[in-house]
């Protein structure tokens, strides 16, 4: 009997056991479902929700006259989700390619995108779909999971590489802090696309889909549209910036600016060489990138605002203005020119090796006399040169809508004293200066309508929820405290360098006695002349190499009489300006002279528009 | 005496077999109902074929509730060995296809030895816990033969690998030793021994099981792999939340997040559409059928009837609680169903034919 006590006893301690070890089950259960069951709830909807960002359209960039310079191309993409492809890459892109036809390099593309996009990105199969292409896709989905076709606004830029430096460009990015998560959407990376981003690039909507543990769309579930991006003109002109371009184009490396004096509105900003910015948007390839960056030439810089040069005779005007305003000279004031002027030990060269002889102050600035000004570098200190230069806008930046514009420099650099010597050559624009396209555009402006600031503005209006939106004409700067008729002085002295015998800006000429121009070449050195090159003969530009040969510069306004246009030109290494720049600025002078009816008529149409409002 | 005895089938019963298989056919609805859930509510994707084993099943227990119970005893050594050899053939087949090897294709229908074994295990250790008296009970010299006698099946299905059935039959050996009154310093000098052959049997496992054992530790080791299945699992039972999703509402199951939702995942389907309240009730009646038969087994009248009642008894409580257990993420996913309620033959012809020898030993637990 004492086994079966034996056993009763062990089957109730076995049945405790038991039902103790359900108690286990139980509390599990119970840490599951109710401790963390929201949680759990959450991981199960995301695991059946499926969130398509819908992308929205981008903005339009319009020119001046409602052309326009940026837009969409609607197409069909199919793109696959890494993360939902089960099989192996090479299996999935042959199955793929049995039903499309899929480049080679979209291969190696889909492949390298494979491997170095994170597992939730859509990665691009094709892009711009036939009709028939989707058919495909449709009728084949069940053997393709994880791939979709949805509908793609490609940024689009139909005159390409004329407006690449101002508009910039859009591009895919794989940082998704930068698209808002959305995978796939454009951002814009340079120039306006990257400034005015936040208007241009929308609001983004969503799909959202139960789908099963293949990735299966099974039913949509909610939706909210995308709200487009708003559109937005611009200043520019595009029939004078493509012209302009265009003219740039004959030379290796050259930049233009021209805006209208009296808005600060800039009508035409070109930089050449250029790229085109609609490979960015396809994705550009690595060779094709590694081309435009170590380029010499610089294809991806706009030289505008961005490249630095000494601003050589240029800079004459103000240093004789100040020199003016200071009481130090009068207007007739002359110096004897003999080809050199030797201050102390050293020689300092006139640009004309014979001498220019009795020079007074309007001639100084017509024949751009370099004596005369060495004469001037003895009366004026540093600082008057320095605060002249301030004043006319070097050494700071005038668009900062577009970030990378360079600052420059006057003549004292900011870390080290200046000595005389830089002062010599400062006054005729050469040393330590380093100044871009749009200050001299800014000094020349300045001197045309008698110091008044106005600020530069390259945005004409922004379509907001259906309404045109003008940003309000901002205020004037400042007014430059220099005396009128000294102003008056030095515009008759840039008159007379393009229209008087024997200027050097004649090649500027407009030939149009009611288009007058008036302005001012400089040709500033890149290398220094030797006293051994001196002796025997300064060597001519065409004789040594591209990248050594002197910048050619030219600033000037349209018409003398009533400024209304300022242009600036600088033709990297182009030799003498007097042959480059300036017959360049009187060829864009006649192409305003031909716009300036339609600038008048946008203008009133504009006034009306805002009076209307008001 | 006439009046305690209801009626099954023409054949008088008692009531506790009464409640044993209302309960039986309680947990049958229910494994109905799952599978037509898993079918995502096409009743003939899983329902149907389970509906057909399930009415087989019961003609099984039928058969193995009326048949008379001196044979069983007298051919429990014949079952063993039978069961033996066919562990063996599949091992010989095994070695001959290479791989895993658990069932035998008799081309009308496909039998698992392991499943014959476990039934046959329990007959034959109370067989022999049956013939010792009661000064040999607990003495442990008396208990070679039964270890003998477990350790070769053991073996041999370890081996197949299926290491969820031979971890039954170790649990059923050990239950059945502890129910005969095997000292309880022999199980804690087995038990240390165990402890130190640990690092052995580690390294003699195959690699898919290792895996298996350390997702289990750390699912997000491989969250699209073989830790998939419990991460999967452990989202649908907690989404269940306190009232679950409702029928057929399970999103985890019905959009195929659940891998093997109709099989040895069958819990997590329940869990997910019928919440906490849902799961504890499941495990309350799975209990009330241990205690029902736990029970019967206290109250028979002799060593071979109690021991298999309680060995069977043993083995339902080893199914509900790993496969529980391994779905919730708290043991290894050793393959386990579900009694009763996962889609399978061979677990429900095991179970099925258990439940009938019980049923029988309750008719005739006053025999000597």
């Amino acid at each position: 009997m004492k086994n079966i006590k034996t056993f009763s006893r062990r089957v109730f301690v076995l049945l405790i056991v038991k039902l103790s070890l359900f108690v286990v089950l139980i509390v599990r259960l119970f840490q599951l479902q109710i401790k963390e069951g929201l949680y759990f709830n959450t991981l199960s909807d995301k695991n059946r929700t499926n969130l398509v960002p819908i992308i929205p359209k981008r903005g339009t960039i319009y020119d001046n006259f409602g052309i326009p310079l940026a837009n969409n191309l609607f197409l069909w993409e199919a793109l696959f989700i890494k993360s939902q492809i089960t099989k192996n890459i090479n299996l999935f892109i042959n199955n793929i390619s049995s039903i499309i036809v899929i480049s080679e390099e979209d291969k190696q593309r889909i492949l390298n995108d494979y491997k170095t996009k994170p597992p939730y990105f859509p990665i691009l199969i094709k892009q711009n779909l036939s009709q028939s292409e989707i058919a495909a896709i449709e009728t084949f989905s069940y053997n393709l999971p994880g791939v979709f076709i949805r509908p793609f606004y490609r940024r689009n830029y139909p005159f390409a590489e004329d407006f690449a430096h101002v508009i910039g460009y859009t591009s895919i990015t794989n940082d998704l802090s930068k698209s808002n998560q959305v995978p796939h959407w454009q951002i814009g990376r340079y120039a306006l696309e990257e400034s005015l981003d936040p208007f241009l690039k929308g609001t983004v909507g969503y799909s959202k889909y139960e789908i099963n543990a293949y990735g299966n769309i099974i039913r949509k579930l909610d939706q909210k549209p995308s709200i487009p991006g708003n559109n937005v003109g611009l200043s520019i002109d595009k029939v004078l910036q493509e012209e302009v371009y265009k003219l740039l184009s004959q030379y290796n490396s050259a930049s233009a600016l021209v805006s209208e004096i009296k808005t600060g509105r800039i009508l035409a900003m070109a930089s050449y060489p250029s790229f085109n910015p609609n490979l960015f948007t396809e994705g550009i390839s690595t060779k094709l990138w590694n081309e435009l960056t170590n380029n010499e030439k610089a294809p991806l810089s706009n030289k505008a605002l961005m490249g630095l040069y000494p601003p050589g005779s240029t800079i004459k005007p103000i240093m004789a203005l100040q020199a003016l305003e200071k009481g130090l000279i009068t207007p007739e004031t002359t110096f004897v020119c003999k080809g050199h002027l030797d201050i102390g030990k050293e020689r300092f060269h006139c640009w004309l090796k014979r001498g220019h002889g009795k020079v007074n102050l309007a001639q100084s600035i017509s024949n751009s006399c370099d004596v005369y000004y060495y004469n001037l570098a003895n009366l004026l200190s540093i600082k008057d040169m320095n605060s002249v230069a301030r004043d006319f806008g070097f050494g700071e930046r005038h668009l900062p809508i577009l970030s990378s514009e360079s600052k420059g420099k006057t003549i004292i650099s900011d870390d080290s004293e200046s000595h005389f010597s830089d002062k010599i050559i400062g006054v005729i624009g050469q040393g330590k200066w380093l100044v871009t396209p749009i200050q001299l555009n800014k000094m020349i402006s300045l001197i045309a309508n008698g110091g008044e600031d106005l600020p530069y503005s390259i945005l004409k209006n922004i379509e907001y929820e259906d309404k045109v939106v003008y940003p309000k004409s901002r205020e004037r700067n400042r007014v430059l405290n220099y005396k009128k008729e000294n102003f008056e002085f030095i515009r008759k002295a840039l008159f007379d360098t393009v229209n008087a015998p024997h200027g050097t800006a004649m090649l500027a000429k407009t030939w149009d006695k009611n288009w007058l121009a008036s302005g001012k070449t400089g040709t500033s050195q890149v290398r220094r002349i030797s006293m051994k090159e001196r002796e025997t003969g300064v060597l001519k530009n065409h004789m040594i190499a591209w990248n050594r040969r002197d910048h050619a510069l030219y600033i000037g306004y349209v018409p003398a009489e009533d400024p209304t246009y300022a242009i600036s030109v600088v033709i990297e290494h182009g030799g003498s300006a007097a042959t480059t720049a300036a017959p360049m600025a009187g060829e864009i002078a006649r192409i305003l002279k031909r716009r300036h009816p339609f600038y008048i008529a946008e203008a009133e149409r504009i006034q009306n528009i805002i009076s209307g409002a008001d | 005496m006439s009046n305690k005895y209801l009626n099954f089938f023409f054949v008088k019963v008692s009531s506790l077999s009464i409640v044993l298989l209302i309960l039986i056919f309680t947990l049958c609805l229910i494994g109905l109902g799952m599978q037509y859930s898993a079918g995502g509510g096409n009743f003939y994707q899983y329902a149907f074929s389970y509906l057909i084993k399930t009415i087989l099943g019961f003609i099984v227990l039928f058969i193995a509730f009326r048949v008379d119970l001196k044979i069983i005893f007298l051919l429990t050594d014949y079952f063993y060995y039978f069961s033996l050899f066919l562990l063996f053939v599949v091992e010989i087949l095994g070695d001959i296809r290479l791989g895993a090897q658990r069932w035998l294709d008799l081309g009308l229908f496909v039998i698992q030895p392991s499943e014959i074994m476990k039934i046959s295990l329990i007959l034959m250790l109370a067989k022999y816990f049956h013939g010792l008296s009661s000064l040999q009970l607990g003495r442990f010299k008396f208990y070679l033969m039964p270890a003998v006698i477990a350790a070769i099946p053991f073996l041999l299905i370890l081996k197949q690998p299926d290491l969820g059935t031979a971890m039954m039959i170790a649990l059923i050996t050990i239950s059945l030793f502890f129910l005969s009154g095997f000292r309880l310093k022999y199980f804690v000098i087995m038990g240390v021994t165990l402890l130190m052959t640990l690092p052995i049997a580690w390294f003699s496992l195959h690699n898919y099981q290792k895996e298996r054992i350390l997702n289990f530790l750390n699912p997000d080791r491989d969250p699209l792999g073989s830790g998939y299945h419990i991460i999967q699992s452990k989202i649908a039972i907690g989404s269940g939340e306190f009232t679950g999703k409702g029928f057929l509402q399970g999103t985890q199951a019905q959009l195929d997040f659940l891998p093997e939702k109709h099989t040895d995942f069958i819990f997590t389907l329940f869990s997910e559409e019928f919440g906490f309240i849902g799961g504890v009730l499941l495990i309350m009646l799975y209990a009330a059928t241990i205690i029902t038969i736990l029970l019967m087994s206290y109250r028979c009248s002799y060593a071979y009837g109690r021991y298999i009642i309680a060995g069977i008894g043993t083995m339902l409580f080893i199914y509900v609680f790993i496969n529980i257990g391994m779905v919730s993420g708290i043991l290894p996913v050793v393959g386990i169903p579900l009694p009763l309620i996962s889609f399978g033959g061979t677990s429900m012809i095991t179970l099925m034919t258990g439940f009938g020898l019980i049923l029988n030993i309750e008719n005739h637990k006053n025999y000597a």
